[in-house]
């Protein structure tokens, strides 16, 4: 930490600029990422300066916590933008969940199957149509392929839903605007 | 309004503004306030920035306001003044 007595960056005083400026950044998803670095930019100039007068730590004890200072700058934006990269990640992870339901379930249907010696299981799973089949010993299964056509609507669904909710898509429609 | 008047008074950097305004009376104004509003006038094109050679240490960043900025100024000084107006008369017809 450096005291307005030093006047330059010290490396302890550039270490914390980092994490805090890497902090309001990940704050800062709602805008472009051209935006976020002017913004970034700005702020490491200012922090800079600041530092000069009052030392790093209070600089950025002045600023507030990142999250309060990412939502100062969004609600000085005359729109927000969607977050499309959360959006994307969210739909991933809800994949991610349907496969791995699907998997566990598959998984307990067979090995019920396996306790009982031999049977033949059909059923769905998240609204897919499965079978299983368990004959000596041997294990066959077909997950959703009885239907050439078939469609499963709920996982679309529930991926659709994720990647809208991640995204805030519906910043698309409704303009926020602030004056300064 | 105030930014922009007492950057036209004196280009100043972000955190001189900040003391700036509160020398003026706005004591709990703090630089998460203004320096999203100093981002946004300059990339609105009314405040251009420059970097002044400082005998403390790094550059600073200088703002002062452009012609776009002093014309914003004008206009929201008469719209600042007009409500100032409205705002008097009704108070003052109040008991």
């Amino acid at each position: 930490m450096s005291t307005p007595a030093n006047r330059t960056l010290t490396l302890s005083d550039r270490w914390e600029r980092y994490w805090y400026l890497d902090d309001v950044e990940m704050s800062l998803d709602a805008l472009p990422r051209a935006q976020r670095k002017e913004i970034l930019r700005d702020l490491k100039a200012n922090l800079a300066d600041a530092a000069m007068d009052v030392g790093m730590t209070q600089a950025i004890r002045d600023l507030g916590t990142p999250r309060a200072l990412a939502r100062q700058y969004q609600e000085s934006e005359p729109r927000l933008h969607p977050t499309w990269g959360i959006g994307l990640t969210s739909a991933a992870v809800m994949f991610g969940v349907v496969v791995a339901f699907t998997m566990l379930y598959w998984l307990g249907a067979t090995d019920a199957l396996l306790q009982q010696g031999e049977g033949t299981m059909s059923t769905h799973v998240f609204g897919i149509p499965a079978q299983i089949w368990v004959d000596s010993g041997s294990i066959r299964s077909e997950i959703g392929i009885e239907g050439a056509g078939y469609i499963p609507w709920l996982h679309l669904t529930l991926i659709a839903l994720a990647f809208c909710c991640g995204s805030r898509i519906w910043r698309l429609w409704r303009h926020t605007t602030v004056s300064g | 309004m105030l930014v922009l008047t007492l950057l036209r008074d004196e280009p100043t950097y972000g955190y001189q503004l900040v003391t700036r305004l509160r020398e003026c009376g706005l004591s709990d104004v703090s630089t998460g306030t203004v320096y999203p509003v100093l981002t946004r006038l300059e990339r609105d094109g009314q405040l251009a920035s420059s970097l002044v050679a400082s005998e403390l240490g790094p550059a600073r960043k200088y703002y002062q306001p452009t012609e776009t900025g002093l014309t914003a100024l004008i206009e929201a000084r008469r719209r600042w003044d007009a409500l100032g107006t409205v705002v008097h008369a009704v108070v003052k017809e109040q008991p």
